[in-house]
């Protein structure tokens, strides 16, 4: 395959980012699991340009959330892992934590926003391009998003309480 | 003070995989992709369309009508004969098209300010494309919102990178095979996928529609199974290359010794303000770089609007336009603003209101 070498650095590089978005928007790590293989797989077989690196992560994170969004609408999930391969590899579950609890009960257009902003370190423009929404969605989404997390974690209270 | 959103970060960090997790999937990659099923494309499907850029003689051989900027951005901006005038002056007409299964996709034109540029588009169909879209599934002209509603429908037409979201989607006459749709393009300095104006590639594939919830958020299986997904109304592939290059529609409005504003307790030091007959965008930074903490207070609020010699305001659809650093790295400079409702006479537009504070256009005529 021509891409091996390109898609195996690219698979080193943006697994745990690739991962961490999937688990943002199906909530478990199997599943995240199954999208980084997919996202491989594209990896192997459409050879990519970049401009830049900059480019080459929000274009990845891009193919990652559609790839999520395609999981999500259909009730038919194909498994892209044979079982003798995916059996032996455990899965890492997530440390109990309230506020990971708390965005988790968001809904899904509204974690996307958070992890990008909160945890990527994108701004407004480029969460836009990377999930094909209006940069005011973005804002809109955000702003919801933060009001509703403050409320799930007993606002001031609960900032309060970390100190 | 520590934010809880330290603890999101930390959580995040836990969740990863080890290098040998890592390995496993992508040997398991390999596997799959070494064996991969190439799957015909149904026969109803033509090949790629090919990219046409057709002239004026040949579109309208075809029957395709081409719109002067104008007449494209009716549906968006006005469609009393002034006001097309203006979005003739100021647009550029383009009228590259492509067609597929009996359905036509035309760039008519593009208008745009220093940051933004809005193409509009044409997708018509004759007869034979059997074409039926179910009533209501496109807005009106007037429900151009200033912010996204929480509405039932949303279309997608999309090609590798972006979407056409519901609301930029338009249906100017219903008696006619066609609908509109509206393209915006960001002209920020770093942008994730670049391009170059003068020679534009859009590639459109099946346009799709799905029911949204309040949230905005496509419904599908996971939310309700009673409730369909993604359904395909009009299936195939269109290419269009043309030049979509135009010219700026703004001028810049002086800030006098108003360099600072006060909103909601926020101080925001202003760089600059543009103004077009379309739209409005201000460039300013918050000298605490408190950002994250005054995200989208200015938009929220939509506490930029301009005044007209009547007396009129616009408010605009505060979209935010770009967010840079300044040279020396110090300083993160937000760019908000967005179009009007209409277009507005630059000659017609008196002021610009940023919160408290009213800056003159001074070609205004009083």
């Amino acid at each position: 395959m021509r891409n091996m070498e390109q898609a195996e650095y690219l698979a080193k590089k943006y697994t745990n980012a690739i991962f961490r978005l999937s688990y943002t928007y199906l909530k478990n790590t199997h599943d995240a699991q199954d999208i980084c293989q997919t996202i491989f797989v594209k990896l192997l077989t459409t050879p990519m340009e970049f401009e830049n690196e900059q480019h080459e992560k929000a274009y990845i994170l891009r193919m990652t959330a559609n790839a999520c969004k395609n999981i999500l609408r259909s009730p038919w999930r194909k498994k892209t892992c044979s079982l003798d391969v995916c059996a032996d590899i455990p899965v890492p579950e997530p440390t109990d934590n309230a506020v990971l609890a708390a965005v988790n009960a968001l809904p899904t257009g509204y974690r996307s926003v958070i992890y990008l902003h909160y945890y990527e370190g994108y701004q407004a423009a480029e969460i836009a391009e990377i999930l094909g929404i209006s940069t005011s969605a973005v804002y809109t989404r955000l702003n919801r998003a933060r009001a509703k997390l403050k409320k799930m974690l007993g606002g001031a209270d609960y900032e309060a309480l970390h100190e | 003070m520590k934010h809880y959103m330290n603890d999101y970060i930390y959580a995040m960090d836990q969740l990863q995989l080890s290098q040998q997790q890592q390995e496993r999937l992508f040997h398991a990659a390999v596997h799959q992709a070494n064996h991969a099923n190439t799957k015909r494309r149904p026969i109803r499907r033509t090949a790629l369309a090919a990219v046409v850029l057709v002239s004026l003689l040949a579109i309208t051989a075809c029957g395709i009508v081409l719109k002067t900027a104008g007449e494209a951005f009716a549906p968006v901006f006005g469609n009393t004969t002034s006001q097309k005038a203006v979005m003739d002056d100021i647009g550029t007409q383009i009228g590259a098209s492509a067609t597929d299964n009996g359905v036509t996709i035309t760039a008519d034109a593009v208008i745009g300010d220093d940051k933004q540029a809005w193409i509009m588009y044409t997708l018509s169909w004759d007869d034979s494309a059997d074409i039926d879209l179910p009533e209501g599934i496109v807005q009106s002209p007037t429900d151009y919102a200033t912010e996204i509603p929480e509405t039932t429908l949303q279309f997608k037409i999309c090609d590798d990178w972006h979407w056409i979201p519901y609301n930029q989607f338009f249906d100017s006459d219903p008696n006619d095979n066609a609908i509109e749709f509206m393209e915006v393009i960001h002209l920020t300095d770093n942008p994730i996928e670049p391009f170059d104006i003068h020679s534009l590639t859009r590639k459109f594939q099946n346009l799709q529609f799905c029911g949204t919830d309040a949230y905005g958020n496509p419904l599908g299986n996971y939310m309700d199974d009673s409730v369909p997904s993604w359904q395909t109304l009009i299936e195939g592939n269109w290419t269009l290359e043309f030049d979509a290059s135009y010219e700026n529609a703004a001028v810049s409005v002086p800030l006098g010794d108003q360099t600072e504003i006060e909103i909601d307790g926020f101080v925001y030091e202003i760089h600059s303000i543009q103004v077009s007959p379309i739209s409005v965008c201000v460039s300013y930074s918050d000298p605490n770089d408190n950002i994250e903490e005054s995200f989208g207070t200015m938009l929220t609020h939509h506490l930029i609007y301009v005044t007209t010699t009547s007396g009129q305001t616009y408010h605009t659809d505060a979209t935010a336009y770009d967010e840079t650093l300044t040279d020396d790295g110090s300083k993160r400079i937000v760019t908000d603003g967005g179009a009007f409702t209409e277009v507005i006479p630059l000659e017609d537009i008196e002021s610009v209101t940023i919160g408290t504070v009213t800056y003159p256009v001074p070609h205004a005529v009083s």
